[in-house]
């Protein structure tokens, strides 16, 4: 990719992208510069770009490298890796749950000890999710416990 | 090394629960040969005991290897209970753990066994039912301040 930075004496920043058609490259590059707005740039199997609160998303999960949004009426992809969801959105409820899930503590509609160290996590979407022995005691910390 | 230091941990914890069995036998027996007048405990029932909680210790890592869920599994729960079962009434029986014990005081000794196996999956549960009410008091303070 060709990254040009051209001077101007406009008043306000402008970024142009330029390209035949969205790739992954380009709806990467669309989505961090849009995640920069503290929303996160999101698109769907038709690349279709959407930019979803933090508070919409349910949990996110790691397939294959590639980073999937869940809401509760869809499912987008996203250029950001886990770490850098949780990070970023961490004081919004972020949490990983998981080496391949960050979950939204506030989607979560309870949650029930395992044994093990483990704990599941019931989402409001009727989902369950494990929370595995290295996080969950950093959930309990999170949650004050 | 690796396979060595798995070993060693599954050694350490095979020994600890081996120990919880094996005080909870001499403590039991030393409590019948009291009611039934003697002060002492033969070395030899020691040592059959100590191999008999060792037995069932071992078999216990097999059945809920170090991750699993006590609680979630029944199959497991039934075959770790008949397991205690066979080797704890077996041995006591065969071996001759309460010699001059009547057949009322058998079926008491079997009773308690029971009673005790029952009362470690209630302390289990009991533990995760405290847990659980705990973590969702702890999110609905979090979904509430934040």
């Amino acid at each position: 990719m060709k990254i040009t930075v051209e001077h101007t004496g406009s008043a306000e920043n402008e970024v142009v992208l330029r390209c035949p058609s969205l790739d992954e490259e380009m709806l990467g590059v669309l989505s961090l510069l849009r995640s920069g707005l503290q929303r996160l740039c999101v698109w769907d199997g038709s690349r279709q770009t959407t930019l979803l609160t933090p508070n919409e998303v349910v949990y996110c999960e790691t397939v294959e490298d590639q980073v999937f949004v869940y809401t509760g009426q869809a499912m987008y992809q996203t250029a950001l890796g886990l770490g850098e969801l949780e990070s970023r959105y961490g004081g919004l409820g972020f949490f990983r749950a998981g080496k391949s899930t960050v979950v939204n503590l506030h989607h979560i509609r309870n949650l029930e000890s395992q044994g093990a160290g483990r704990i599941q996590a019931t989402l409001a979407t009727g989902e369950k999710l494990i929370v595995s022995r290295h996080y969950a005691p950093l959930l309990r910390e999170r949650l004050g416990l | 090394m690796e396979q060595f230091n798995r070993f060693y941990l599954w050694g350490v914890n095979a020994k600890y629960r081996m120990g919880l069995y094996f005080s909870a036998a001499v403590s039991f027996k030393g409590l019948v040969n009291a009611l039934l007048g003697s002060w002492t405990v033969e070395t030899l029932i020691l040592l059959e005991m100590l191999l008999a909680c060792f037995a069932f210790a071992c078999l216990e890592t097999v059945i809920f290897p170090s991750g699993k869920n006590m609680l979630s599994e029944g199959k497991r729960i039934a075959l770790w209970a008949a397991l205690a079962n066979v080797i704890f009434i077996g041995c006591g029986w065969m071996l001759r753990w309460f010699p001059g014990v009547p057949l009322w005081g058998a079926l008491v000794l079997v009773l308690f066994l029971e009673s005790s196996l029952g009362g470690m999956w209630y302390a289990l549960w009991l533990k995760e039912k405290r847990d659980t009410a705990a973590l969702n008091r702890g999110l609905r303070r979090f979904q509430s301040e934040h």
